[in-house]
């Protein structure tokens, strides 16, 4: 038995970078970017991680129904 | 052999079955079976495994059913988490780029530091998106070009 991993759990993380002669309203994007980036990264690995444990009790539950 | 004798003895005959069914019947009402080939043995435990293997499938489909309902819920709440950062972030980008210093060039030694450290963690981890290196679905080692977006 297999729950299907979503899409959003196998996407890379995303990390801002300041551009060639940042200004500073590039730092301060970049900031809040990678704050955004952090939360839903963990997001993504939260659903991956959720989704496997899922999986393993699925799979225990269907072992002991045998 | 004359049809008299026939006659008498196809009623014998006929007696006899009709006593022997009588007397199954009779067996039976009381509850004895006699089964020395086991048929109804079989048949019954055939039923019964056959009736175990529904209730596992059935238990089966409804694990099934339930996981994939609970995966649901679990998306739902990846979705509306990830448009909600999604909101709040382009707002703070929003704010940034509007500030009134916002076009000010960094110091020099400042933007190289920063930059300096973007490249090292792009070194680090080059798949990221927003690294040069960065692909498709994390792990794939692909190498596809991808310029860097700090407002990704």
């Amino acid at each position: 038995m297999r729950l299907v991993l979503p899409e959003a759990a196998t996407r890379p993380c995303a990390l801002a970078t300041l551009p060639a002669d940042p200004a500073v309203g590039d730092l301060e994007a970049a900031y809040a970017a990678r704050g955004g980036q952090i939360v839903a990264c963990d997001a993504a690995r939260r659903l991956a991680v959720q989704t496997l444990l899922a999986e393993r009790a699925l799979q225990d539950r269907a072992r002991g129904a045998d | 052999m004359s049809p008299r004798v026939l006659m008498r003895a196809a009623a014998w005959i006929a007696g006899g079955v009709t006593a022997l069914v009588l007397l199954s019947a009779l067996l039976g009402g009381l509850g004895l079976r006699w089964d020395p080939l086991g048929f109804d043995r079989r048949r019954l435990e055939r039923a019964e495994a056959g009736a175990a293997l529904g209730r596992a499938e059935a238990d089966a489909r409804r694990l099934e059913a339930q996981g994939a309902a609970d995966q649901m819920r679990r998306l739902d709440q990846f979705h509306q988490r990830e448009a909600t950062v999604g909101q709040v972030t382009a707002a703070a980008l929003d704010q940034a780029r509007s500030a009134a210093d916002a076009h000010q060039p960094l110091e020099t030694d400042r933007a190289d530091r920063l930059r300096r450290h973007d490249g090292e963690l792009c070194g680090i981890a080059p798949d990221l998106d927003g690294c040069a290196g960065a692909a498709g679905p994390a792990g794939s080692g692909d190498a596809a070009v991808r310029p860097g977006d700090p407002a990704r």
